[in-house]
This record gives C-alpha cells, structure tokens and sequence, in this order.
C-alpha cells in the first residue's frame, strides 16, 4: 500500500472516486465529480486530518475541453491535540480534483463546509470567471477595482498578457464594498493603503466600539502584478526562478526553490545533494533575517526603537552572510531546475561560520534584554489572540499557527532536500498571542543557526548541476513545498510546451493567514491593531490613515498614520479624545 | 535597562560610507561589465535575460547589429554573464549606479557590423561571430578541406541552410520514385 | 498604448528644472522623504529599512523619512505602479508640497524591471509620473540607495553615463590555443566546471585545472599528468577545488584521452584524500 492509499479508500466509501494518478512518491490526485466536491474536501479536511494548502483553478481547455480545479490538502493530522498527528510515514498530499464543463463555469462552494477555501474560491472567480455557487462572500479579491467587468485574465483566451484596459481618471477611484457589521454604534476605522514603517500596501477597515475593535476587514492584493500570465507567456524555466524570487521581497527564495521543486519533481529530476544542502542553507539564511526584520518591528510599533536598532545591526549580519555566500543581500539568484548555479568555496563556508557564531551570541544577548523589559513583554501578551478552533478551520501557517500551539512545520511535515537528514526542533508555543508568535520565532533563529551548521559541516561533494537535458512532460504537474519565514509554501506546476509553463500557481504562506486575521482583532484595542497584524509577519503592516467613527457620536475623524503609530507607542492621547 | 549597556558595549556600528570605498565581497553581483571588443553580437545574454534589460536589435537600416543593455530594468541575476561564450559581460563590483534627469545614462550600446547571406543577400548575424566560428574551426583541429567546406556553411542564413536541406532530401525522393 | 495620468499646468510649472534646483540646493543639509510603495515586492522596501538602520546611518546627512507626503521634499517610489495603487501614487503625489523631487529606486520603479510588460502593471514610475532620480538595483544596495541619494541632492557624483561604441574591428577575439590542439577538450573541461561549481567559480576552476594540466611534462601520459594533478591539487588551499579539479581529471581528461589508448582504473585520482 502507497503513500494515501489508506485516505482514498476511506473517500471511495462514501464517494465516487474516478481517477487516481499519481504523481511523486506523496503526491496523489483523485477526480471526483463536481457535486462530491465539497463533501470529499471535507471528509478529507475535517475526518481525517487535512490542511486546504492550495487551491488551483485551470483553464484546460486545450487539453481536454473543461477547466479543472484541484484542492490540495496536506495530509498531517489535525493537530488540536499533541497525539493527533498522523505517523511520519502515512504523511502526504492528496489533491481532488474536479473538471468544469467549458459551457457551464459553476461549482458548488467548498467553503460553507471548509471555511478555509474562501479566498481560493473568490481568486477562481476573478482569474477565471468560474463561480462558486453558494460561496458567502463572492467580491472581488484580486483583480483591481479599476479591471473590467468579465474580463478574466488567466483565461487561455481571454487577452493577451500585455493587455492594459484604461485607468479611469484619478479622482474618480472606484470604491471597494467592504463588509460592515450591522447594528448602531459601529466606528469604522480604515487602514492605509499607504504607510510609513514597512512593506507593502493594503488597506483595512477596523469597525470599532468605542476603543475595541469588534470586527475587520480588510482589501489587499495592491500588489498584484500578473505574474502568473506573465510566467505563462515570456518565460521559460530557466528564467522563472528569477520571475518567483521577485514574489516577495523578504521570502522570495523560498518561492523561487517552491517553483522550481514543484518543475522538477513532476518530471521526477534528482537534485545533487550538495544543491539541496545549499538550498536548505540559503531558506534558512532568508529565515534569519526576516525573523530579524519581524522581531525588530515589533518591538518598534510599540515604540521600543533602542530594541528595534539593536535587532536591526544585528540582521546587518545576516545580510552579510547571503552577501557572502550568493553575491546579493536580497535576491539570491542562483536557482535552475536541476541544481543550483553558484557553488560555495570552503574559504566562503569558514567565513560564514564566523559570522554564525557573531549572530548567535548577539541574538542571544538582545532577546535577553528585550525579556527583561517588562514594558515591552506586557505590551506582547495576551494580545491577537488565535484561536485554536479558527486556526483548525482556516488553516493558518508559519509561527502564526505554531504560536497557538499546532506542529505545522513544512520542514517536518512533508521534508523537501537536504532536511530529513538534519537535526531540529519545531517550535511551538500554547499562548496563542503575540508574545508566543514571537517566542516561537526567536527559538526558530536559534533553530536555524543550527540547521546551517549542520549543513556546513555535512556539506557533501560533487556536482551543484546535473547536465542540461530536455525533460519537460507536457501535461505533467506536482506540488513544490518549502517552509518559508512566514509558513509553509505551496506552489503547483503543470509543464506546457516550449519549455514554458501551462499553469504555474504561487501560494505565499501569507495567503493562508489573512482569512483568520478577522478573528484575530476581535476584541483588541485600536493601539494594537499595527503589532497584531505585524506579528502575522504579513509581507506587509499597513497603518497610514484610519478614520474613526464613533458609534455612540456618529461622528467620522481621519486618522494619520502618524497618530495611530503616536498612539500605539505611548498609548496616551487618545485620538479619538475630542470626538 | 540591559539595551542600553549593549549600546556602551558595541560602540559606533555605522559603516564609513560613503566617505570610504565599501569593499563588497568576491563574487558580488554588480552591475553587468561590458566588453565591446570581446562581444561578437551571438544574442546568448538578450534570451537569457529574463527582464528583457539586454536587447540586441538589427538598426533601421540593417546595417548594423545593435547590442543594448539598460541597466534600470536589469536584476542583477547574472544569467548575461552565465552563457556569454566570450566572457563579454561580466558582473563587475560596481554598485554605485544612481543617475539624475537623464535616464539614457543608465544605457550602453554597443554597434556590430552585420554579415549576409552568401545565397539570399539577406543579413543575418554580425561578422564577428563569423570569424570568432573560424578562429575556433581553426583551433578545434580540421584539416583544410573541411574547413573550407565548414566555413562556406558557416556564411549560409539558417533559413537558407533548411531550404538547401529540403531540396536535396526531396531530390533523394523523386529519384527514388523513379 | 493605454490612457494614464497626465500632470496638471499648475504642478508642471511650478516643477520646472529650475525650480527643482534650487529646491535641492535648499535642502543639502536636511530632506524629509515620504515613501511610496507602488506594488513592490518589498526587497526595496527592506533596503530602504536597512539602509537608515545603525550601520548605514543616512541621518548623517539629514535624511528623514516623514509620514505624510505634505511633509516630504522627496517621494522615493519602488515598484512598477500596479494597477490597484496607481491611484494612492497619485494621491501622494498631488499632496506633495511643489517642487517635488521624485526618486524611482530599484529595477522595477525606472523601468519596470522583470515584470515590464504585464497586465496588471504600468512599467515604471516615469510611466505615470515625471521622475528626477534613478536609482537601479534588484533591490538596491542600501550603499547604492545612499549613492543615489547623495547624487540627487548634488553631494555625490554621478558615476554612470550613456555609453555608446562603434566601429569595433571584425576580428575574432583571442582563442587560446588548446592543450592537446583540439578545442573541444577545454569545451568540455568548461562544462563540467559549471556544473560541478557554477558558472562564477566553475570558470575559475576551469583556470586551475588548464594550469595545472599544463605543467603535466607530457600531456599523453597519463602516469605523469596523475601525479602532476596529485601534487598541484594538493598544493590548491581550498579543498573545494582540490576535489573538483580531482574529478574533472576522471570524468574528463580520462574520457578524452580514450581515443588516444586504453585507460586502467590506476589512472584515476582517489577522490578520498
């Protein structure tokens, strides 16, 4: 019996199951029919201990007349207990897969059953028109509130990839339809899209009683840049990699090594083991500094900046050792299919580990001092608080999840390269609050420094590359997975012609942990709204202009940024004081 | 307060810059080196290039084959300087690339002359990768004859080369049919 | 070519190159910089953050990063203006009291950069609005972002200019005459170079193993050109290069003197030392 075997059978008792293909060693897909789609999703989800990763629509017509949606779900265990967890060795991913009929684009929601799948399903609708039938909350998610009406870019014939409708003119900006809790007395405070201390740019609107934030929501995706089609069209794989680690600026290898294990791994390429002690050594080095990069921010939105600066010279390192190793501080640019393209000297490999004992004893020393502030840790506790329930029901990821006390690690989970034969830890913390999101991603740094050790003197010989050959398999697809700073990511490649991809799908381990963002404001403070969604480490936090409105006032008042971040640093004043 | 005594213990951290050089390490990737008089215009770098920064373009009046590289779009990703045949572009240490006002300035062209088509007359690579293929001919050990022969192929357009391939299997056919 | 922004007579005119100038000149020693994400990936972000941090301390000059861009002299945009934030861009840009001066950093704020012709993207900061500094990188070295922005204000030179060459000669650059006078020797020694370190290091390999295989007092021989590799590659301090030039004797140069004579398995290096 393989890999999933067991999982299949206990669906085909209740489903008809009409295909099963599978593609590596832990990868299966099964077909089932689209109205068996919610209930399968479920039974696997829910009975017997699946995480929703991804979701992928495709436009296969050119293939085979229909579109097709595959939900990926990560086999490991509920979790919600410390014996809930599957054994290592029944661990895989089992992808259902259903086919739409080209004429009729609808399916059945998942989400009424798997609330997880929401964002998927809403995305399906924007990319490619399909609709979720009975999806509770179909509005527009990625495309800009600017794109036509019905024009569904990832559709094989909708445009071309270089297509550009018309911006409407600047002071006529569509408006987004946010979600409003009805009942009087709500206070609406909206965040950004624009902001002063980091990242990216999204806007929120927190709903407010009084100083209690009693519900969220929030429109992101300002950065969509298309880089699906894009892939699709200009790329080949050779310059892909390059196309992935530009996703995020913070995490980007670890979607440049996803994409590319899922292109070798549905063609079954071995990667030479000293290209996976490699790749495992730059993901752990990204680790480094965006836990860095995290910390620091959350000592800084709460006004702690002496801690902030400390953290921030001591990440300076971090940046020298991938300087030193791949030739640039943020884009490593050395992944290919088939191995990587820079090797490590040994004089380089002696020189990192100087700068690996530097790290660790500074960290160490920092995090001391920054737990011996009582300010600092009182502002951290009991703050955004993740509960156990919603983190089972919207499969978060990252010290997100594991600071609730859930054993969700990519690298022990389902282990990718050189991991399986390194010593470590997974780190998990039960206060489901900040404070534990960022005690878990203190003893990962540490983890970390372990684990490039490790790999350093491990590091076996011989090639970097396997020789150039053609080996794409049209047609052929898999799952690439890597444990990214912020959670686990997921990327799912099927193989066109040309050497070009037919569908690429990038899901950034953030993607997962918005959807329980909502739950995690609930009943905090509007000081606390900045640390909370920074202790998701998004790739982004995003505070620039809030406006409040007074339930019992009905009164408006626009915030700056700068107020909100006054406010959060030294919680006094408060802003809506004159209201 | 323990931050501030790490403050007293590690003193000024601020690098000199830019007052003195910053000293990047070995294998930095800076900004892509061009050697005009290595280049022989064979495009490796403007299809590797997965932002489109290197373009090589015949000019309007296709007498030249223009090779340009706009440093505002590059990645710094090497890829130029991972197929160059010829070591023509290199990523060199340079980081300090800033330009005001004038964008052009991020350019640099470099001009090949172009070389046509012994059958058709049509242009269709430069005449530096012609002789650079020679030179190697020469070097890879071929006696003068097939030399000779290698460089008449050589000076022959790829289209030229398929339709020549074409008419001799076809005449292979008819005579087989008779 | 799709419709965009086109910028009004009263904020044209009153950033006139002049007028932008003398700004600067005004402001050498203290200027406040609002920045715009326009859909980046964050890397410029990040450098940006890294770059007024401890070590690089552009403070020193009187940079400031303010909150609100009725604050700033400078907006220093990043990313190639997605269509979701074209909007805000614009927003900031109104607000910026005149004349502004607008710094596009990174690859895809001047141009672009990777994702220059996508849907969902405009190409650039100059697409939408008039930029005054370029600053390239992917992202940007935070010494490249002090660089660029020094040069805006005038404290730094500019290094780089348009460059143009012509009338190159037709001849073939320099080809190194081959080992054993047949190029495809070196061709595959090449090879297996870059796939055993890559194409930076793999080339440098490839210069220590034509050394040392140089010095081997008969090339044919595969007695003396063993213990020439032995005694060169131990003589080599990394030990990385060691083993590959090691290998690259096995796989290639035994492979290739096959067409010469038989070869024995007392020919190869052992790779365990």
């Amino acid at each position: 019996m393989k890999k999933g075997d067991n999982f299949i059978n206990k669906v085909k008792e209740k489903i008809t199951v009409h295909d099963i293909e599978r593609q590596t060693e832990d990868q299966v897909t099964i077909t089932v029919d689209r109205n068996d789609l919610p209930e399968a999703v479920r039974m696997l989800y829910y009975d017997m201990g699946g995480w929703l990763s991804n979701m992928i629509p495709n436009d296969e017509r050119q293939l085979n007349g229909n579109f097709a949606l595959y939900y990926v779900i990560s086999m490991e265990g509920g979790k919600m207990t410390p014996e809930d967890e599957l054994p290592q060795e029944q661990k895989c991913w089992i992808t259902v897969k259903t086919y739409i009929p080209a004429n009729d684009p609808t399916f059945p929601s998942v989400t009424c059953k798997v609330p997880a799948a929401v964002w998927y399903e809403r995305e399906a609708f924007d990319m490619f028109g399909l609709k979720a039938v009975g999806l509770p909350d179909p509005r527009r998610l990625v495309l800009s509130d600017d794109w036509p009406e019905g024009l569904h870019p990832l559709r094989k014939d909708a445009m071309d990839y270089r297509h550009r409708p018309d911006a409407v003119d600047h002071q006529d900006e569509p408006d987004y339809k946010f979600l409003e809790p009805s009942g009087s007395g709500v206070v609406d405070v909206p965040l950004g899209p624009l902001h002063i201390t980091s990242d990216e740019p999204g806007h929120f609107r927190l709903y407010c009683d009084g100083d209690t934030i009693i519900d969220a929501d929030f429109r992101l995706f300002y950065q969509h840049r298309g880089m699906e089609k894009l892939a699709e069209n200009r790329m080949n794989y050779d310059q892909m990699g390059y196309l992935a680690e530009r996703v995020c600026g913070i995490c980007g290898y670890a979607h440049a090594i996803a994409c590319i294990e899922a292109a070798e791994r549905a063609v079954g390429i071995e990667v030479p083991l000293r290209a996976q002690a490699m790749r495992v050594i730059c993901l752990e080095i990204e680790r480094l500094h965006s836990h860095l990069l995290n910390i620091g921010l959350a000592c800084e939105v709460t006004g702690n900046i002496n801690a902030f600066m400390h953290i921030f010279r001591i990440r300076e390192f971090t940046m020298e050792l991938a300087q030193l190793v791949t030739g640039g501080r943020k884009t490593y640019g050395n992944v290919v299919m088939g191995g990587l393209r820079r090797d490590m000297s040994s004089a380089e490999i002696k020189k990192s580990l100087d700068l690996l004992v530097t790290i660790e004893q500074q960290l160490i020393e920092v995090w001391d001092a920054v737990m011996d502030d009582k300010a600092q840790v009182g502002r951290w506790k009991g703050v955004g608080i993740l509960d156990r329930q919603v983190a089972r029901d919207f499969s978060p990821v990252g010290p997100n999840v594991r600071g609730s006390g859930f054993a969700r690690d990519s690298r022990h989970d389902h282990p990718y390269d050189f991991i399986d034969q390194l010593e470590f830890n997974v780190a998990v913390e039960n206060g489901c609050d900040v404070y534990s999101r960022e005690n878990v991603r203190y003893k990962e740094l540490l983890e970390s420094i372990s684990i490039i050790r490790q790999c350093f003197e491990m590091m076996p010989g011989g090639q970097t590359i396997i020789k150039p050959q053609t080996m794409i398999k049209p047609g052929a697809f898999a799952i690439g997975n890597d444990e990214a700073p912020r959670g686990e990511n997921v990327h799912w490649i099927m193989h066109g012609n040309a050497q070009k991809v037919y569908r690429w799908r990038c899901r950034a381990a953030t993607y997962n942990n918005w959807s329980s963002l909502r739950y995690q404001f609930r009943g905090n403070t509007i000081a606390d709204a900045a640390l909370i969604v920074c202790s998701l480490d998004p790739c982004y936090s995003c505070t620039e202009r809030v406006t409040v409105v007074d339930i019992n006032s009905q009164k408006s008042k626009v915030l700056t940024h700068k107020d909100l971040k006054r406010y959060s640093q030294t919680l006094k004043n408060h802003p809506l004081k004159n209201m | 307060m323990k931050l501030l005594d790490m403050t007293r213990k590690y003193g000024n951290a601020t690098y000199n810059y830019p007052f003195e050089p910053y000293k990047v390490p070995e294998g930095f990737r800076g900004k892509p080196a061009y050697d005009y008089e290595k280049c022989i215009g064979c495009t490796a770098c403007a299809v590797a290039c997965p932002s489109n920064a290197i373009n090589v373009k015949l000019n309007e009046d296709k007498s030249k084959l223009v090779w340009e590289f706009n440093c505002a779009r590059c990645i710094f990703c090497g890829r130029c300087d991972e197929v160059c045949p010829t070591n023509a572009v290199l990523l060199s240490d340079e980081f300090e690339m800033a330009v005001r006002f004038d964008k052009d300035n991020l350019k640099e062209r470099g001009e090949l002359d172009v070389e046509c088509c012994q059958k058709c007359k049509n242009p269709f690579t430069t005449s530096k990768l012609i002789s650079y293929d020679i030179e190697r001919l020469k070097k890879a050990g071929w006696d003068e004859a097939t030399l000779a022969e290698k460089t008449k192929y050589i000076r022959t357009c790829p289209e030229c080369k398929k339709n020549i391939a074409v008419e001799n299997s076809t005449q292979y056919f008819v005579r087989k049919r008779k | 070519m799709s419709k965009t922004y086109v910028v009004p007579e009263e904020i044209a005119s009153a950033n006139s190159l002049e007028a932008k100038l003398e700004h600067l000149k005004n402001i050498k020693g203290s200027f406040n910089v609002y920045r715009v994400d326009c859909g980046s990936c964050n890397g410029c972000e990040i450098e940006i953050f890294a770059a007024i941090t401890p070590m690089w301390d552009p403070e020193r000059f009187g940079f400031k990063l303010v909150a609100s861009p009725r604050h700033a002299d400078i907006l220093l945009c990043s990313g190639p203006v997605t269509r979701q934030m074209y909007y805000p861009l614009l927003r900031a840009y109104e607000a910026t009291p005149d004349p502004k001066v607008v710094v596009a950093i990174g690859a895809c704020g001047s141009s672009g950069g990777i994702f220059h012709d996508a849907y969902s993207v405009w190409g650039g900061i100059d697409k939408i609005i008039p930029v005054d500094v370029y600053i390239p990188g992917c992202p940007p070295h935070p010494a490249t972002i002090i660089h660029g922005l020094a040069t805006a204000l005038g404290i730094l030179d500019q290094k780089l200019e348009l460059k143009e060459h012509k009338n190159g000669s037709n001849e073939s650059p320099e080809i190194k005459t081959s080992v054993f006078n047949n190029i495809l020797f070196e061709r595959d020694v090449l090879a297996e170079a870059k796939q055993l370190m890559g194409y930076l290091y793999g080339r440098k390999l490839f210069d220590k193993y034509i050394k040392a295989v140089k010095e081997s007092p008969n090339i044919k021989d595969t007695v003396q050109t063993k213990i020439t590799m032995e005694r060169l590659s131990r003589e080599e301090e990394d030990p990385r290069y060691r083993e590959c030039m090691k290998v690259i004797h096995n796989n290639v140069y035994l492979n290739h003197i096959k067409q010469f004579k038989e070869i024995d398995i007392a020919d190869r290096i052992d790779l365990s030392d």
